[in-house]
């Protein structure tokens, strides 16, 4: 088992190689054959899985992380290095990576089939892989920052993976641009926190920013500079999570990344890679743990995030956008359980909120393509007749992120469980009533989808074996990961299995907290029972769109998405462009105008030396002889005053 | 006496009119140098710029002692040299005119800056 952890750097690497084979055959034998592509990825995702597998067992019996690093750059003081780390989160993430992005894989074969770019498609999806899997090993900060930048670049290949389509290449921009404010900050925050850490690491014999010691550099950070500045430094590590997990400011760029392929879109932009940030607020928990304003601030943007997601969610008529808005408000859950510093509670929900969203996000994929490539809701209703599998697998996912029994019922006991003990009562609130709407919104999907008479004019057809297959073994974890792990009837527990610090939370075994959540979560689904089942509408004398006239203003904010994407247009179009354009002028006139003046003037004198320099051998001679008369002319007159 | 020093006596030629003798070939010189568009000529008037030089350095050598010789000696070093930089110059112009049959220094303009 040693073997497997000493060399886990392998399991990034697969697909490392799988990408450059795909990338370099391209003019030899790959492209001939789609199942060399597809052989070539599963096969390394699958030992990656395995690895993964061994890796997970070995962190079971072993409490200190095993750490690997290789000299990589030494410049003076700054000494950097590239390596692994191998403890118990990143033996989790790698499992949770590794077996979603198999299973998406072998989705991908079918959704990708018909498309031209298949080959390409693997390509990205084999380096979002090696840079994911990078991510989630890297032992330093400065490794997690390059590979933080290589998912953020698979990402907005993926997303504009169709660039012929306008909408698709603005949504990748737009994502590209999001994330690289979030990257700006996370780098700024980085490159503080070294500089003022940096007499402590030269002291130690540690790697610079190694994950293992960043416990006593955050210490003595906190010690040698103020608590605001501490607070700022955090902040703007934190900036980085912000656009990779979507949080409140910076969360626009996901629901728009939905133009990307549906598997990525499972796979990048709901399981993993937004996940990302969480994993990072993890990483660097040392930092934020000392400064409680970092801690509030980072609660409070994930209980923003949570609740207008949610909010914004209940109106969507797109499919991919409602589940995307879902993604954004459930991140909000585990950025919220982070900061009010249930650490474990929040990745236990990672963990379960990746199986069940994947899976959820296939199965619209499966939707999407058996009507042809509709995704609005108002052209769907009664698939569950035509796509049993699908509309059964999509259930138990709705159940799931709903927290009715399946596994998003237990993560998100842990997380009000967190926020309660940790006495965040306005939090847990809200969290309480999020939970309430997820249920609400995510049976409105469900029942527009797959119950009462189907409304579209295709002809919808079933999803084939190899979509069904990834569904199905992923309903598994959906239902059981988080019961599984729950650490109570004798189960083992998530909870002691990830903490980081030795603190022992006495667990009030209260039932309050399970049965309020469970009775909020069934309110949900009963209310969009009511309002969006035909059966249940007529017996209450509800009429659907009566009801949305009513509450038509709340309705509209909600359907315009908060207006936040309004108000960025309209701040980039009064505020950013005059500005930009303004500097445009200032560097052209201005800057552009004294560099050209001098270059003039240079013009110029070169212009008059040039008269003389004409070729001809005899003016030079008269120039010589004249210059000698002059300047002795000079000194005669000056030798006679 | 000979009849050279009857005239010098008689003009009273001193160290002064060997130089004004040597300046007048000296500009005579320069203005060929400068002015002629044969390039043979332009050679010419290098030669002419030698033998003032000669002259001054004979002239200076006579006046200021007449037993040190090194002034003669330095003037038929000069015409060595000038012999040899004639014979040179004339191979240069030769194989130019080669290239490019004309001897009009205005057409000679390849180095222009």
């Amino acid at each position: 088992m040693d073997f497997f952890v000493e060399n886990a750097g392998i399991i990034a690497l697969l697909p490392l190689w799988v990408f450059l084979i795909i990338i370099f055959g391209q003019n030899l034998f790959v492209y001939e054959n789609k199942k060399f592509t597809l052989w070539l990825t599963v096969a390394s995702t699958f030992t990656g899985l395995i690895c993964s597998s061994f890796i997970l067992a070995w962190t079971f019996n072993h409490t200190t992380p095993y750490v690997q690093n290789f000299n990589w750059i030494e410049a003076g003081n700054i000494k950097l290095s590239i390596g692994i780390i191998v403890d118990r989160l990143a033996a989790m993430m790698l499992m949770v990576v590794t077996s979603v992005s198999l299973l998406i894989q072998i989705y991908s074969h079918e959704y990708m089939n018909k498309d031209e770019g298949y080959h390409r498609f693997f390509v990205y999806l084999n380096l979002f892989n090696f840079s994911m899997l990078g991510l989630v090993l890297s032992s330093n900060l400065f490794q997690t920052y390059i590979f933080w930048e290589l998912v953020g670049v698979s990402s907005y290949l993926l997303i504009g993976f169709w660039f012929r389509r306008p909408s698709a290449a603005a949504a990748a921009t737009k994502a590209f641009i999001m994330n690289r404010i979030g990257d700006c900050g996370l780098l700024i925050g980085i490159l503080m926190f070294l500089f003022f850490s940096i007499g402590w690491w030269t002291s130690n014999s540690d790697v610079f920013l190694s994950f293992t010691s960043l416990p006593e550099a955050a210490k003595y950070v906190f010690d040698s500079t103020n608590p605001f500045l501490y607070t700022v430094i955090a902040l703007l590590i934190f900036l980085g999570p912000v656009a990779k997990s979507a949080q409140f400011p910076l969360h626009t760029w996901l629901p728009d990344a939905m133009e990307g392929p549906t598997p990525i879109s499972a796979l990048i932009h709901a399981a993993t890679m937004v996940a990302a940030g969480v994993y990072l607020i993890a990483r660097v928990y040392p930092i934020f743990e000392l400064s409680h304003d970092a801690m509030t601030v980072i609660a409070w943007t994930g209980a923003i995030t949570a609740l207008m997601a949610a909010t914004i969610a209940i109106t969507q008529q797109d499919i991919k956008k409602a589940l995307a808005y879902s993604t954004c408000s459930q991140l909000g859950f585990m950025v919220m359980a982070m900061g009010a510093g249930a650490y474990a509670a929040g990745l236990f929900h990672l963990m379960t909120h990746a199986y069940f969203k994947a899976m959820l996000f296939l199965c619209s994929g499966a939707v999407i393509h058996g009507l042809n490539d509709q995704q609005d809701m108002k052209y769907m209703g009664g698939l569950r007749k035509h796509m049993p599998a699908v509309a059964y697998t999509y259930l138990i996912g709705c159940l799931a992120i709903s927290g009715i029994f399946l596994s998003g019922f237990w993560s998100k006991e842990e997380i009000f469980t967190g926020l309660l003990e940790h006495n965040q009562i306005v939090l847990l609130v809200i969290a309480m009533t999020v939970a309430g709407m997820t249920a609400f919104y995510m049976f409105r999907t469900y029942f527009l989808t797959f119950e009462g008479e189907y409304r579209g004019h295709e002809h919808p057809h079933n999803a084939s074996k190899v979509i069904t297959l990834p569904l199905i073994i992923l309903a598994i974890p959906s239902a059981i990961v988080g019961f599984v792990l729950c650490g109570k009837f004798g189960l083992p527990s998530f909870d002691t299995f990830i903490r980081v610090t030795e603190e022992t939370v006495s667990h009030g075994e209260s039932l309050l907290i399970p049965v309020v959540s469970l009775l909020v979560s069934l309110l949900g689904v009963g209310l969009a029972m009511v309002l969006y089942i035909e059966k249940y509408r007529n017996m209450f004398k509800i009429n659907l769109d009566n009801f949305i006239q009513k509450v038509k203003p709340v309705y509209d904010f909600s359907a315009n998405l908060w207006y936040i994407n309004k108000t960025y247009y309209m701040f980039i179009d009064y505020i950013v462009l005059p500005v930009s354009e303004f500097m445009s002028a200032f560097d052209k006139f201005i800057v552009d105008g004294i560099v050209n003046l001098a270059a003039l003037w240079v013009r110029f004198c070169s212009w008059i030396l040039r008269l003389f320099q004409n070729g001809n051998v005899q003016t030079y001679a008269t120039i010589l002889f004249g210059g000698l008369m002059f300047l002795t002319f000079v000194f005669t007159i000056y030798w006679l005053l | 006496m000979s009849i050279i020093e009857v005239i010098l006596k008689i003009f009273n030629v001193g160290l002064t009119h060997y130089l004004i003798l040597g300046t007048i070939l000296f500009c005579i010189g320069i203005l060929g140098l400068i002015i002629s568009r044969n390039v043979i000529r332009v050679l010419m008037s290098i030669e002419i710029l030698l033998c003032a030089v000669n002259i001054n350095f004979v002239a200076f050598a006579n006046y200021s002692d007449i037993n040190n010789i090194q002034g003669q000696v330095f003037a038929i070093f000069i015409m060595a040299v000038a012999a040899a930089e004639a014979a040179l110059g004339l191979a240069i112009l030769l194989s130019l005119y080669r290239n490019k049959p004309t001897v009009d220094t205005e057409e000679m303009k390849e180095l222009k800056g």
